[in-house]
């Protein structure tokens, strides 16, 4: 399935986030969507597929298989999600129902979009399970229960159960440890690939994403051309020209392979994210030959 | 959870013991002792000598406690002074008036307060959120007593604009006439019902708005629901716990606050009785009505626990499932 985004601006209560952004997520393919933490990354995602809070507004265009997405009706996106795009977000525990058993809320999207029997449900949701690594008694489990890595994945199944042909991760793996976030990448994108579906990973660390995404966007502050061209198209974009591109919102500053991108960054913000993914990998490479620093207050009297 | 409910029943015990010793205790250092009370300011000291001996005031303090609690236990909760019968049969028979009204009121306070909550929290932009704001405050603030006359007002028999509900007293026969018993607690339940449920209505919005734009909602929208189902079907489901809370409170704030609508519709109810016990000094009926009183906050207090920590499997101590498939 592809999602082609094209001139998206979102403003949240008149003040713009996301200021003309166009990118494409091809049949089959695993896109990467990275930016610094408060570029608009998620935004971008929630807002297309109509998740972002009332006072948010979407301009542009996106297009899920060629329907317009920009627009619909409540009910219509509703339609849509669960069904023809499943969604992964960055903290399990804070996005699973915290009072319901996890193998109810896998279910969920099955009950809201097809009707099955419960007996065929629960088999479903047990094999889903047995799928992204967790035992089909966990279906009982209350997210409570679960570490952090059985939650992600549990959520995970619930992105897939539907078997939806575009997945959207939403930083997936931030809440997670290292050893767990290479698990959950892994996972997410053998999954994706056995369903044959469309991935756009979103992140702001491309250490995670060069596992992931063979394509990538940068998002980052828009460029001066951007700039111009909103002021003079939108209203939204009133007294933006004294205070700088905090008042304009990002826009993709590059995109291409992400090898490519990772070994030659051309924009200041991909530079900048590529440098601090070297700089953690740097240090935990040789973090056993690094001096621990001296503790300043022996004795315990802190 | 057993040994949740095991242990919270002690505690039920051990406060209901803790209550008797000070309900005991405030009737026994009123000035003069209870018989001098009882007997009246212009009685002689015989008569109160004769009193306090039929009454069992003339033994120590501790004896009239032991002998108080093991009537308790046995069910006996003594003998009026001014009608000669069993405090349990007249608190039974006053029972059967207010704690219909009570639980009637806390029912249309939550079909009133829930649905409306849920209305306010779905609808968060335009007129409908505002208008409902001022709605539950407005009724909220409403005093019991003229919420209920404007009822009679407008809807008692013989005085309301369109008076179809009886406004005065309860059936001689009480529920002997089912019907007539239970249209005589309609305006007295609804006095109740719509300020309680007004309080309901705000809790229940405040509690939605505060899960309405959470990732639980969210993530409830992702597998395909619009944001309003999701607030009433996750988000509904996760303030459950606090809202059966509230309705804990409430139903103890309705015991007491039956009190003026009891007077105000001559309901013979137990907080009519309980006034009038007090205002005729019938103390040793005092005591015993307080000590149920007592009992029964408590024991809405025990269930409201119980079933909050039903509702909430966080808090329910279980077989932890760690050390599933990493």
């Amino acid at each position: 399935m592809s999602l082609e985004i094209s001139n998206v601006s979102v403003a949240a209560s008149g003040a713009p986030i996301l200021t003309s952004v166009s990118l494409t997520v091809g049949d089959h393919e695993r896109v990467g969507l990275i930016g610094a933490s408060g570029s608009g990354k998620s935004m971008l995602a929630t807002s297309v597929m109509g998740l972002m809070p009332s006072n948010v507004t979407v301009r542009g265009s996106a297009l899920l298989d060629g329907q317009e997405l920009v627009g619909l009706s409540p009910h219509q996106f509703a339609d849509i999600r669960g069904r023809s795009v499943g969604f992964v977000f960055q903290d399990p525990l804070a996005s699973l129902n915290p009072v319901v058993p996890v193998g109810t809320q896998i279910a969920a999207p099955l009950k809201r979009h097809y009707s099955l029997g419960s007996a065929e449900r629960r088999s479903r949701v047990e094999a889903m399970l047995e799928k992204v690594g967790l035992e089909p008694r966990l279906a009982t489990a209350y997210p409570h229960e679960l570490s952090g890595g059985q939650a992600q994945r549990a959520a995970i199944a619930c992105a897939l159960i539907t078997s939806p042909r575009l997945i959207i991760a939403d930083e997936p793996t931030t809440a997670l440890d290292a050893m767990t976030q290479v698990q959950i990448t892994h996972l997410l994108s053998s999954l994706v690939d056995d369903a044959g579906a469309s991935l756009l990973f979103i992140t702001h660390d491309f250490s995670v994403l060069a596992r992931v995404a063979q394509r990538c966007y940068v998002l980052g502050a828009a460029p001066e051309s951007a700039r111009a061209g909103s002021s003079t198209a939108g209203s939204s974009n009133v007294g933006s020209s004294n205070v700088g591109s905090s008042n304009v919102g990002s826009s993709i500053v590059e995109s291409g392979e992400t090898h490519e991108l990772l070994a030659h960054p051309r924009s200041a913000a991909g530079a900048r994210l590529v440098e601090a993914a070297r700089r953690l990998s740097f240090s935990a490479q040789n973090a056993d030959q690094m001096p621990v620093p001296p503790r300043s207050h022996e004795g315990g009297q802190l | 959870m057993l040994k949740f409910v095991v242990r919270r029943l002690v505690l039920f015990v051990v406060a209901l013991a803790l209550l008797s010793v000070v309900v005991f205790a405030c009737l026994r250092i009123l000035p003069g002792n209870v018989a001098a009370v009882m007997a009246g300011t212009n009685s002689t000291p015989e008569r109160v000598a004769a009193l306090s001996a039929q009454m069992g005031l003339d033994r120590s303090y501790p004896a009239q406690y032991a002998a108080w609690m093991s009537d308790m236990a046995h069910g006996n909760l003594g003998i009026s002074m001014l009608t000669g019968r069993s405090t349990m049969a007249e608190t039974w028979g006053r029972a059967q008036v207010t704690l219909p009204l009570i639980i009637f009121g806390l029912i249309l306070s939550l079909i009133i307060g829930v649905p409306l909550g849920v209305v306010g929290a779905t609808r968060r932009t335009g007129g409908l959120h505002s208008v409902l704001r001022y709605v539950s405050l407005a009724a909220g603030a409403v005093p019991a007593l003229w919420g209920g006359l404007l009822l009679i007002m407008v809807f008692g028999q013989g005085v309301g604009l369109v008076g179809i509900f009886p406004a005065q007293g309860f059936p001689d026969n009480g529920w002997g006439s089912p019907g007539q018993a239970f249209s005589s607690l309609i305006l007295p339940a609804l006095s109740v019902g719509i300020i309680s449920g007004a309080q309901m209505m705000r809790y229940t919005q405040s509690a939605l708005d505060g899960v309405a734009e959470s990732g639980y909602v969210t993530m409830a929208m992702a597998a395909g629901s619009t944001r309003a189902r999701a607030i009433r079907t996750t988000g509904l489901r996760i303030v459950l716990p606090e809202l059966i809370s509230v309705t804990g409170l409430s139903f103890a704030q309705m015991v007491t606050g039956v009190l003026v609508i009891e007077n105000l519709f001559s309901l013979p109810g137990l907080a009519s009785m309980l006034v009038s016990d007090v205002g005729n000094r019938d103390l040793i009926k005092v005591q015993s009505e307080l000590m149920l009183l007592a009992a029964f906050f408590l024991a809405v207090g025990l269930v409201t626990d119980i079933a909050h920590r039903i509702a909430d499997p966080r808090l329910r101590a279980g077989a932890s499932l760690e050390g599933g498939v990493q």
